[in-house]
């Protein structure tokens, strides 16, 4: 059965046809073309598919969309903004922490929350919130050190 | 993943007519995290989902002078890790739930998706088509993980049920005949099967208030840290007076077919002076009541070794937290 529903993805309204089996990974991929968000899984263990929803890591291979609407929903795409990126996405390339690329807007998202709620994590605070996305490139060394080069950017050290 | 109907019901007994409709055959959805993955891998075939996160009032935490504290089916993990009150007055809960997989599960996941979530044996949990013929719990005649077991074997591993029997939780449940009140220590019985009807669902986690004095702490072990289901946990809620144990209980999680107690353990300790050679003998004797069954994750023999462990560090822990 068929609904007509609004996704609000980074800041811009979706009008969208969706059926309630239709996960929000495939809605965004597939319907609305963000393809950053991705299917590592499908079964919410590896992270890849990494939103954020009203600010909040969600795993959205494992979120009806339907139930999904009307609230916000960020990907990787919404975190640059007016030509630039973020200062996590600008540390992600300058600190080697990107290999395959597959993990790395699910870590970006992840990091963005974590930083959100906790702008200056210790190390061991950023591998404990990052513990839901996992990484088979880079053995995380140069995540973590992007993440922690990028708090102390954006807490204006 | 298979069609299904979908409700989005706006009241409790709206949701439990729905389920009495479907006759068995719908299905509860709140985080999400537990039954799309088995419905995804072909485990559980609802016709129908009950959306129950649109149902108002049942997600926050509360305390009154009579009652204890309230905590709705629906608040998740993380509001329970988070929540202020809960970390000042109810610590372990928040230990608990602050241990559970991780910040993308805990911001959507509910304590009521926890404690009802089903099996997670791997001879169960993984694509149907890999299990031919079903086992016990997909409703066949067989269990893989015991050779020749009349029944299903799996360990019940619910991370929040340890601390809310060691704090004498109940359970508000509602159905379509009534309501009901149920002492936690009841609710379990077995991995995946809770004591719910076919048209009833959890609408409370009451907690009385712990006496003065009491604290408590949850050590949970897994292979590699917390997006591993548990291997076995422990919980120790204490109550200390002047160097005495006045009250101990004990939870333990992954070391039988559902969460349990161990009171000859907490015997052991009740009434006697704090002491480290009481505390090692009551870990001996948690062992005791163990039961536990070996699957991918520990055999059974490491979970019955593993367990005085987890009692002792879990015990030396609390006492710790007492004395802040």
């Amino acid at each position: 059965m068929t609904q007509e529903i609004n996704l609000i993805v980074n800041g811009q309204s979706y009008p969208v046809s969706v059926k309630p089996n239709e996960t929000l990974l495939d809605v965004l991929r597939n319907k609305l073309g963000l393809t950053g968000a991705k299917k590592g899984c499908d079964v919410g263990d590896c992270g890849a598919c990494t939103v954020l929803i009203d600010g909040q890591p969600a795993t959205a291979c494992l979120v009806l969309a339907v139930s999904a609407r009307n609230k916000e929903i960020t990907t990787v795409e919404g975190l640059s903004g007016n030509g630039e990126l973020h200062p996590l996405q600008q540390a992600f390339i300058d600190y080697g922490a990107i290999q395959c690329g597959y993990c790395t807007p699910g870590m970006l998202l992840s990091a963005k929350a974590l930083l959100d709620e906790n702008p200056q994590p210790t190390e061991e605070e950023i591998r404990e919130y990052l513990v839901g996305n996992l990484c088979r490139c880079t053995g995380y060394s140069k995540i973590i050190e992007a993440i922690q080069k990028a708090a102390k950017e954006m807490g204006g050290n | 993943m298979r069609d299904f109907e979908y409700i989005e019901p706006k009241s409790v007994s709206e949701a439990v007519s729905a389920l009495a409709k479907y006759r068995g055959k719908a299905r509860l959805i709140a985080g999400g995290t537990d039954i799309l993955i088995t419905i995804k891998n072909g485990s559980a075939s609802p016709d129908c989902l009950i959306n129950i996160k649109t149902i108002p009032k049942l997600n926050n935490i509360s305390h009154d002078q009579k009652q204890g504290f309230t905590i709705g089916p629906l608040t998740t993990l993380k509001a329970i890790e988070t929540s202020p009150l809960i970390n000042d007055k109810l610590p372990i809960l928040a230990q608990a739930a602050h241990q559970i997989a991780a910040p993308r599960i805990r911001s959507v996941a509910t304590i009521g998706g926890n404690l009802c979530q089903d099996t997670k044996c791997l001879y169960y949990a993984q694509f149907v088509q890999w299990q031919e013929p079903p086992c016990y719990r997909a409703d066949g005649d067989v269990c893989y993980a015991v050779k020749g077991a009349k029944r299903c074997q799996a360990m019940a591993i619910a991370d929040i049920a340890p601390a809310l029997l060691c704090l004498n939780a109940t359970a508000s449940i509602s159905g379509t005949k009534g309501d009901r009140t149920l002492p936690f220590a009841d609710f379990f019985v077995g991995s995946g099967e809770v004591s719910l009807n076919q048209d009833e669902m959890l609408t409370a986690i009451n907690i009385p208030d712990p006496p003065p004095q009491t604290t408590g702490f949850y050590l949970r072990h897994s292979l590699r840290g917390a997006p591993e289901f548990v291997i076995a946990a422990a919980a120790a809620v204490i109550t200390v007076n002047d160097s005495t144990f006045t009250d101990v209980r004990i939870g333990l999680l992954g070391v039988n077919r559902t969460p349990i107690r161990a009171p000859e353990a907490e015997q052991l300790l009740i009434g006697n002076k704090i002491d480290d050679n009481l505390i090692e003998q009551a870990a001996q004797a948690a062992a005791k009541a163990t039961r536990p069954l070996g699957d991918i994750f520990g055999s059974a023999a490491y979970r019955r070794k593993i367990t005085p462990v987890l009692v002792r560090r879990a015990l030396k822990q609390a006492l710790q937290e007492v004395r802040k």
